[in-house]
């Protein structure tokens, strides 16, 4: 009945029109699932040095990604759909999503750590974890391909726990197989995307 | 019944017309838009969108800003303190007069008259 809640839904889809984001969050989950399996499946003399993968290549991508998107959205989107600021919400609601963030990887770090039992269930963890923060995106944008892709992730998860393979393994796999599916969304939006729009004159 | 009749008299017109209305939304959603954006989204013409903003912008609805973000010239409108609260005043306005209006389902059902 009252439109402009389906209207802040529809700006705020308007950051995902270009598959740019998608593709950007995609290339941070492949990595990050093919970073924690290169220790696991590396040589034993090299594994050392594949731990440093994570971190290496992880937090360029996390701390540039937002500045490779805006630059990226300045030569592909804006010029042929139009610039979009969006509202900031307010620090404490930013604080309190970084604390909720820290909170859920060190419950998950204590779990990995401390039990045994947790271990053996990491791929199942990691995909309902993964699937609960998809699912919270695509109702904030009422974007259905992301429900898709959390009941994908959270079946993915369940079914790396019932295969007898290690925990660890697993769950670098259902990340990566999260990052894939983002990268082929992705890549399909933006060819949609540049097939249907031109550069303004 | 008389106050509601008086609400909708009283309704902001410089809101009430639907392109006006299209572009007040839209702003309300966000910190900022430029006009190509507002241009596809309301699918209102150059021409038209321009009077429209020219008219929210004198009336200290909307701010317009000629920038740019890179070398991309950018057009950005959006709404001065004012103009959101106008547009508050406007939805709570409209909100009460609908409401006041009652249901579908409330309406008399048309009963023929006894014969007789």
């Amino acid at each position: 009945m009252n439109p402009v809640p389906d209207l802040s839904q529809r700006t705020r889809r308007y950051w995902m029109i270009d598959g740019l984001p998608e593709l950007l969050i995609g290339s941070i989950f492949l990595f990050t699932g093919l970073a924690q399996l290169a220790p696991l499946v590396a040589p034993a003399n090299i594994a050392g040095w594949a731990n440093l993968l994570l971190p290496l290549v992880l937090l360029p991508l996390i701390l540039l990604g937002r500045r490779i998107l805006h630059a990226l959205k300045m030569r592909i989107t804006y010029p042929r759909t139009g610039y979009v600021a969006y509202h900031q919400p307010p620090r404490w609601q930013r604080a309190l999503g970084g604390l909720a963030g820290i909170g859920v990887g060190i419950a998950l770090a204590n779990l990995t750590f401390n039990a045994q039992l947790a271990a053996a269930m990491m791929p199942a963890l990691t995909g309902f974890t993964l699937a609960a923060g998809l699912g919270y995106l695509g109702a904030y944008l009422g974007m259905r391909r992301f429900y898709a892709l959390a009941a994908f992730v959270a079946a993915l998860g369940l079914l790396m726990y019932w295969m007898p393979i290690d925990g660890f393994l697993g769950a670098s796999l259902v990340i990566a197989a999260a990052g894939v599916w983002m990268l082929i969304a992705g890549s399909v939006t933006l060819y949609h995307y540049l097939q249907h729009t031109q550069i303004e004159a | 019944m008389k106050l509601q009749m008086h609400q909708l008299a009283s309704l902001d017109r410089l809101i009430h017309e639907p392109a006006r209305l299209m572009i007040v939304a839209l702003l309300y959603t966000v910190e900022s838009a430029d006009f190509l954006f507002l241009q596809r989204e309301t699918g209102l013409s150059k021409g038209n969108l321009s009077v429209h903003l020219a008219k929210l912008e004198q009336a200290g609805y909307v701010q317009i800003e000629k920038t740019y973000r890179g070398k991309l010239p950018l057009t950005l409108c959006s709404l001065t303190e004012t103009g959101r609260e106008a547009f508050q005043h406007y939805r709570r306005s409209l909100h009460h007069l609908v409401a006041a209006t009652g249901d579908d389902n409330e309406r008399p059902a048309m009963t023929p008259a006894p014969a007789g």
